[in-house]
């Protein structure tokens, strides 16, 4: 069970387009697997994508049953070469990433979106997601096309530094 | 004719500054308009506008905040704006939000702003952070600026990019896009 070290800004990896993964090849699978035994060993993370553990490949799991904040969701789900066809409602919300620790920053969002993408076993899903998972699934498409969610922000107003409660 | 206050103030960011700036505003009926005020790291820094009921001059204000600056820990300066400044900016030009990231090093904020200034761009709005970051401290940045014309934005845009590679940061040039509902 490798749990891989989650790469965190500046690393280039993180700025870079993963490439598709051609449909069978076992590299998809394994990405996942990793990524599952990485996204448990953080508490409250939702979701992580293959190049924030250095793997450029078009792979990520979700899990919104962890989330501190209660949303309808599809448990842990983990998804090879995701494709939205279909997004609608757009929201902002304050997001952060494992990627970046000290900041926030609001970002637009669609609150529904409808993903094809294959599961762990090469099989193919089409699946509509709501809410936080719908935004959680956007954030971790966007990190296999090298887009961060600093990159979304629209306004001078919508950066802002993690608080750390005090110790 | 009415008179329009600027007012900054910083000091030791504490409970109870908000509260005593603006109980020296309401009580000398005096009406706070535009303002920002924020925390920056352990400081609380305060720009605001006032105008001036009929029968306070600025000096009257004046000697009311000092009190309340001495006993808060603020160090405050205000001066009163010339009618020409009482209206908001130049109309015409195009809101654009710039967020620039990358690894700390001096220079980011002046040759991005360098440049603005270069092309006629104002900056209306400038947010920074520095946070510590797990492999180097990183710095970010957001800031509104008004750009001159669509042609104005394409230049500047040309010289972010040289300036992305050089500053070896990360740069988002954008159109404010508003939506009306």
């Amino acid at each position: 069970m490798p749990v891989l070290p989650v790469l965190t800004y500046p690393n280039p990896f993180l700025k870079q387009k993963a490439p598709a993964l051609s449909p069978g090849d076992p590299k998809g699978p394994q990405a996942l697997k990793d990524l599952e035994d990485t996204l448990s060993a953080y508490p409250g993370c939702v979701g992580l994508a293959a190049p924030q553990v250095g793997c450029l490949a078009r792979a990520l799991v979700v899990d919104l049953s962890r989330s501190s904040r209660p949303c309808e969701n599809h448990g842990r789900l983990g998804l090879l070469n995701p494709e939205i066809v279909e997004a609608s409602q757009w929201k902002p919300g304050r997001e952060g990433c494992l990627s970046f620790p000290d900041l926030l920053a609001n970002v637009k969002r669609a609150q529904r979106i409808r993903v094809k993408a294959f599961d762990g076993k090469w099989e193919q899903v089409d699946l509509v997601f709501t809410g936080f998972e719908a935004v959680a699934l956007q954030h971790e498409i966007d990190h296999l096309d090298g887009i961060l969610f600093l990159d979304r922000i629209r306004s001078s107003k919508d950066l802002f530094e993690r608080r750390k409660a005090a110790t | 004719m009415k008179k329009q206050i600027a007012l900054s103030a910083v000091g030791k960011d504490q409970p109870g500054i908000v509260a005593a700036l603006s109980k020296v505003f309401f009580d000398n009926q005096c009406n706070l308009e535009d303002s920002s005020m924020t925390r920056l790291k352990g400081d609380f820094a305060v720009l605001l506008l006032i105008s001036l009921p009929e029968n306070r001059t600025p000096e009257d204000l004046r000697k009311a905040v000092e009190p309340a600056a001495q006993k808060w820990g603020l160090v405050f300066s205000m001066r009163e704006l010339p009618p020409g400044e009482m209206e908001p900016g130049a109309s015409g030009s195009l809101p654009y939000t710039l967020v620039v990231y990358g690894v700390d090093h001096p220079g980011i904020v002046y040759r991005i702003a360098q440049a603005a200034a270069e092309e006629r761009i104002n900056i209306t709005d400038l947010r920074t952070h520095v946070t510590p970051g797990p492999q180097a401290p990183l710095y970010s940045l957001a800031m509104e600026v008004e750009v001159p014309g669509a042609r104005g934005a394409g230049a500047f845009g040309k010289r972010l990019e040289a300036l992305k590679k050089e500053l070896k940061v990360e740069v988002s040039f954008k159109a404010v896009e508003a939506e009306e509902l």
